[in-house]
């Protein structure tokens, strides 16, 4: 009779058979390997059904980074396809920012990948697809602030061209709860009232772009990634972004890791409360409307989207175009303008 | 010659300045008359939405704290009690302060002391945990209402939020509780105004904590400046401080003389506000306007009208709770469904913060009972 609570304290919280190896950084159960990867994947399938991701014969792109959160989808998509009979057809999506040193480094991890998982790949490279500006020349054009805006406004876009010339009609992205969660709360810090709402949906799409979008890992954490990655002895790439500073996000970023040590489930709280909180209705009716760009014709807010607004300043040598508003815009072409004048009158 | 440091002068009256406040520097008078002037601002915003633009009765929330005194002080000015007032906004003023397991006798004694002496023709009344809990239910983990423990009273509510785990869920359930029993107080009272002193830093702090625990769809009504809960629209609940930060408040305190408790931050932060606290503070000096926008921000949001409340916390919630809980956090130790049983046990009208905090819950938790009396 004694015995009892003893072995309880040391069997697994699950199977009660085998013995556990982690605390669950989701529900703090005490758990064994074999558990951990039915409950990790299991919810991962759940939210793919509930939300009626995919269906049969769809063509999958899958943006692969050659990190942890990139990788461990890649894995977990081909096996629960194989599992569960999607009947997918997955293809792996490179972006090559051309960042010497570090994004070099994870392409050999996405290739080694793509021989392990035996996937298809194809990789797009910023060289290529915007006029030869790579991360590195634009960096040594604009210094260190602001490059992030360009590259990710670049990568965005790279990834819908990939897909639209690979025929793909939607691509998956290994953002997980959080960064969803920290997404929410940089959204309300910021007073970003546009994208609140949008910041929360598994699945991006509309009318004006043929590409959407989907998180099969929006409610899974971060840490359990990592120990999925690490249980399953994944090869992926985990240095850090050489050009990245980061000030406001790390914030947000530093106080999410102080709510989740006191309640390991406000990452998925602050999830729920992102997908409750709805805008008025005054509000919404001045938000503008999604249109496709008059130059590319990919997906746009504007007549002229933003990845043609930062190439035309790199171009054009307005460092600044794009990034801030439409007033600022204005009055550097203006000075562009009088700079040229002056210049043709000197010659 | 000129003297190196430069003397700040006040913005209004050129007088020299003793405080220097969102980039503007002020004397004592002006600094004063600014910040009363703002918060009246905010009162004449808020007529109409009253009836016949004034409030017959308000009940006036006091902890002792810098936002809520403050708050009383104007209050008072605004109401029917001075003479000097051509207009006045109040007609009686009840002043209540709660007996909470965080509050201490001294508070109460000087909230006592102060409406005696400076707010003299303002009602007090001192509402102890004995009396809130007279008529009370019980709930369990799940949410559901049990039968009272066989246990004695008087053992039952000196233990009853120790039967919480986490310090988050008891604070969080404190919040919801205090402001429940309240309501019931104002509608009690045939009060049609609800008064809080939350400062725009409160505010802040309230609204990130709220996103943090879940509950998201409750922010319009927690933190909106007028609001009127579904369960007593009779009821307007007025937060008039929401354009002031604590540090004015605090600075405007100590230049009138006027007393209040004052509770510093634990430095192990243990609860979610606390965090959401500290994170305001720290943040202010580097993104100033951070707070304001975070409380414009939450201005914008809304809730559904004529949505589905919650039975313990009486703030709006969303419908799919457990079906959302139960498909995001896989917890069973096989694939089946929850069993049939343990389906019904689970109520589906307590919102999602209210499980999440409730979870773990050892005993049964005495809840004051909310009685819409019929108009």
């Amino acid at each position: 009779m004694n015995e009892k609570p003893r072995n309880k304290s040391r069997l697994c919280e699950l199977c009660n058979a085998e013995r556990p190896v982690m605390v669950r950084p989701k529900t703090s159960q005490k758990i064994c390997k074999n558990c951990f990867y039915r409950v990790f994947e299991t919810e991962i399938h759940n939210v793919i059904i509930d939300n009626k991701l995919f269906h049969r014969g769809e063509s999958i792109g899958i943006g692969a980074s050659g990190g942890k959160d990139s990788t461990v989808l890649a894995y977990v998509m081909k096996l629960l396809n194989e599992r569960y009979d999607y009947g997918l057809k997955l293809h792996l999506i490179s972006v090559d920012e051309g960042i010497r040193g570090y994004r070099d480094d994870s392409l050999a991890t996405v290739k080694r990948n793509q021989q392990q998982y035996e996937l298809p790949m194809t990789i797009v490279s910023y060289e290529e697809l915007y006029d030869g500006w790579t991360m590195d020349r634009i960096v040594s054009k604009i210094g260190a602030k602001n490059n992030c805006t360009y590259c990710g406004v670049f990568r965005r876009q790279a990834l819908d061209r990939a897909a639209l010339s690979l025929g793909i009609k939607h691509i998956l992205t290994g953002h997980n709860a959080d960064d969803i969660a920290e997404t929410v709360l940089m959204n309300l810090l910021r007073g970003d009232i546009a994208r609140l709402p949008r910041s929360t949906e598994i699945t991006t799409m509309s009318e004006t772009s043929p590409t959407k979008r989907s998180k099969p890992f929006k409610y899974t954490y971060e840490k359990e990634i990592v120990l999925y990655a690490h249980y399953k002895k994944l090869d992926y790439f985990s240095t850090e972004c050489t050009y990245s500073p980061e000030a406001f996000r790390g914030t947000a970023r530093a106080l999410i890791k102080q709510l989740e040590r006191l309640r390991p489930s406000s990452i998925l709280d602050i999830i729920y409360s992102g997908e409750a909180m709805k805008l008025s209705t005054t509000v919404q009716k001045q938000l503008p409307e999604q249109k496709k760009c008059v130059r590319c014709g990919f997906i746009s807010s504007n007549d002229v989207c933003k990845a043609c607004t930062l190439l035309e300043g790199l171009n054009n040598g307005i460092s600044g175009l794009g990034i801030g508003s439409n007033r600022k815009a204005r009055r550097l072409k203006e000075k562009q303008s009088a700079e040229n004048v002056q210049a043709g009158e000197t010659a | 010659m000129e003297s190196s440091e430069k003397v700040l002068l006040c913005k209004k009256c050129k007088a020299k300045a003793v405080i220097e406040a969102r980039s503007d520097a002020f004397c004592e008078a002006c600094y004063i008359r600014s910040i009363e002037n703002k918060i009246r601002r905010q009162f004449e915003l808020l007529r109409p939405n009253l009836v016949d633009k004034c409030s017959k009765k308000a009940l006036v929330c006091v902890s002792g704290g810098l936002n809520s005194m403050a708050m009383l002080e104007t209050v008072y000015y605004l109401s029917s009690y001075r003479e000097d007032n051509y207009r006045p906004m109040f007609g009686d003023l009840i002043a209540v302060h709660l007996q909470l397991p965080t509050s201490t006798v001294e508070e109460e004694d000087m909230i006592r002391t102060v409406i005696k002496q400076k707010y003299p023709k303002c009602a007090y009344v001192y509402v102890s945990e004995h009396e809130y809990m007279s008529q009370c239910t019980y709930v369990n983990a799940l949410g559901s209402q049990v039968r009272e423990p066989a246990v004695s009273t008087a053992e039952t509510e000196q233990t009853n939020f120790l039967n919480v785990s986490s310090t988050t869920s008891r604070q969080d359930l404190l919040h919801r509780m205090r402001d429940r029993v309240l309501l019931q107080l104002a509608h009690e009272n045939h009060c049609d105004t609800l008064v809080y002193g939350d400062s725009a830093s409160t505010l802040a702090a309230k609204t990130l904590e709220l996103v943090a625990e879940g509950r998201g769809h409750a922010i319009p009504a927690s933190t909106g400046v007028c609001t009127r809960p579904a369960v007593a629209p009779d009821v307007a609940i007025l937060r008039p401080l929401r354009e002031v930060l604590e540090q004015e408040l605090r600075s405007y305190m100590g230049m009138k003389g006027l007393q209040f408790v004052s509770r510093e931050l634990d430095s192990r932060l243990t609860t979610m506000f606390d965090v959401s606290k500290n994170y305001f503070l720290n943040l202010g000096e580097q993104f100033p306007s951070l707070v304001s926008t975070i409380v414009r921000t939450s201005g914008k949001l809304s809730a559904p009208q004529d949505g589905v409340c919650c039975r313990l916390c009486l703030l709006p919630m969303q419908e799919n709770t457990h079906s959302w809980l139960n498909s995001t956090t896989v917890q069973h130790p096989t694939n089946l469904e929850l069993s049939d049983e343990a389906c019904k046990q689970q109520r589906d009208d307590v919102c999602y913060g209210c499980m999440v905090s409730l979870g773990g819950l050892k005993a049964p938790l005495a809840w004051p009972r909310f009685v819409a009396k019929q108009s």
